[in-house]
């Protein structure tokens, strides 16, 4: 296994993850869905050591998670990325690659290529004070791929991206795939999840309620939505005086 | 394993930022400032034009850094947090304590700057009046310098534990008791006003201020344009002791900060 979580717990005030199991395979492409608050940031925090799990145990690489493993093997894309309005995104590259240990030169060659590939060539030099919300979330991804990782953890990778943006990231995961690197996404868009992953895991309250090939999965979701109401309590219900 | 490139990467990154936000460059600008305010006061004044200059420079200097050094000193973790930079730095492989190593240093480095930069024009604004010596200058700016890595340490560890406002007034209220606490004591201690110091309230303060860094003991303004002190490795000393107080902070800072969800 690339990527192993046994009988992860985690509390804050409520229990946020409840016994979560699951292993990630060389080449494996994964999903990780819920509702929000369903506890997806957190166990992608865990697993990153980014937040410690009350108990259970996470392995990448089969070993237990280290500094080095994860500058080498692991590529992660935080929700919502803020980065440093002062900097360009060929700054931002070039100071990851470097905690990465990447030579000087390969740090500018995949910058350059990265930034090209994701459509910010344009832009790359200006400030990133200046970028929309895609352009941040594009540069978030480059970063994540600057070091040619082997397991790439993206959480919600198509937040914020136009459609254009949404396509060739989702073309580029493709290849990713296709060579052989482990993906985690963690998503809403269900289409994105059906055309990226193998399997999927669905969180509910913290707790792994489906672990299965992604059709299945996803076959089993969307029955379960069109059968539930939109939410438990209607907001524009009786007593708002509103008609639908 | 610390590394001293990752170290470096941090360290010029943060130096970088700094420089680029208006409050780094604001630093260098308020010490310009401080030392034309010096030499204003002492065009204005009839005793002894020099020493009110440096006086003036010095005090302005030793308060805007202060503060300032607090202010960075409890907003660096939460800002790199907001943005999830941390996050980022993090999941790149970097150690918790080097990041708290790095920013840290970063952010002293910036203060030396400033105050280099600041002592300069001093020296410059001062041109045309009465020489002074300027050892005991350099040395109560020195001993400025070395008072900052406490300072900021002590307001990154504060902020690992409360909001950063709260950090920041905590520690500027700890530091304007420890540089006072020289003087509280000697006036507890005065017969005339009952010998305080014995009572309960007064002479637990003093106690606890005792196992906190000794920051008066960094405050050597009092001998600008008179004389060095005695001591010639009372430099030395100080380096030694800002050293292992900032080490004792930045290890607790980093004890803390292992144990911390991010």
């Amino acid at each position: 296994m690339i990527l192993e979580a046994k009988g992860l717990q985690k509390r804050y005030l409520a229990p946020v993850l409840v016994d979560v199991s699951f292993g990630v395979r060389p080449g494996e492409s994964v999903a990780l869905v819920g509702a929000n608050g369903a506890g997806k940031s957190t166990l992608i925090k865990i697993l990153l050591g980014l937040a410690r799990a009350d108990a259970g145990e996470v392995r990448l690489f089969e070993s237990a998670p280290s500094d080095e493993i994860l500058r080498e093997k692991v590529g992660y894309l935080p929700e919502l990325p803020g980065f440093w309005g002062e900097l360009s995104a060929v700054d931002f590259l070039d100071f990851m690659g470097r905690l990465r240990g990447i030579p000087a030169r390969t740090r500018a060659e995949r910058s350059a290529k990265l930034l090209d590939a994701l459509g910010l060539k344009e832009r790359g030099a200006r400030p990133m004070a200046g970028y929309s919300k895609g352009m941040l979330q594009r540069t978030g991804i480059a970063q994540a791929l600057l070091h040619d990782p082997k397991l790439l953890v993206l959480d919600e990778p198509m937040s914020g991206l136009d459609p254009r943006a949404q396509e060739k990231l989702r073309q580029i995961l493709l290849k990713l795939r296709e060579r052989g690197v482990s993906l985690l996404i963690s998503s809403h868009a269900l289409d994105d999840i059906r055309s990226l992953t193998d399997r999927t895991l669905v969180l509910e309250k913290g707790r792994l309620l489906h672990d299965g090939p992604t059709k299945e999965v996803l076959d089993v979701l969307v029955e379960k939505y069109r059968s539930s109401e939109p939410w438990d309590e209607d907001p524009m219900g009786a007593g708002t005086g509103v008609e639908w | 394993m610390v590394s001293a490139r990752r170290l470096g990467a941090i360290v010029k990154l943060r130096l970088r930022l700094l420089f680029r936000q208006k409050l780094g460059l604001g630093i260098f600008g308020a010490l310009a400032g401080a030392a034309l305010a010096g030499r204003i006061a002492a065009g204005l004044s009839w005793t002894w034009p020099a020493k009110v200059h440096w006086d003036f420079f010095l005090g302005i200097n030793f308060s805007i850094t202060s503060i300032l050094a607090l202010y960075l000193g409890s907003q660096l973790y939460h800002e790199e947090r907001g943005r999830r930079t941390l996050h980022l730095t993090l999941a790149a492989g970097v150690s918790r304590t080097e990041w708290l190593v790095g920013h840290l240093f970063a952010t002293w480095l910036l203060f030396v700057g400033a105050q280099a930069f600041g002592t300069i024009v001093a020296f410059f604004s001062a041109t045309g009046m009465e020489s002074v010596d300027p050892a005991p200058i350099l040395l109560a700016q020195a001993a400025l310098a070395l008072e900052y890595l406490i300072l900021i340490s002590g307001a990154l560890f504060a902020s690992l534990w409360v909001r950063p406002l709260l950090a920041f007034l905590a520690t500027g209220a700890l530091t304007v008791f420890l540089h006072g606490v020289d003087s509280i004591e000697r006036i507890l201690s005065n017969e005339q006003y009952g010998r305080f110091v014995d009572a309960a309230g007064p002479g637990a303060a003093l106690w606890i201020s005792r196992a906190l860094p000794p920051l008066h003991w960094f405050d050597l303004r009092d001998f600008v344009a008179y004389r060095l002190p005695e001591d010639p490795w009372l430099l030395a000393k100080l380096a030694a002791l800002a050293l292992v107080w900032s080490t004792l902070l930045t290890s607790a800072a980093a004890a803390r900060f292992e144990r911390m969800d991010l």
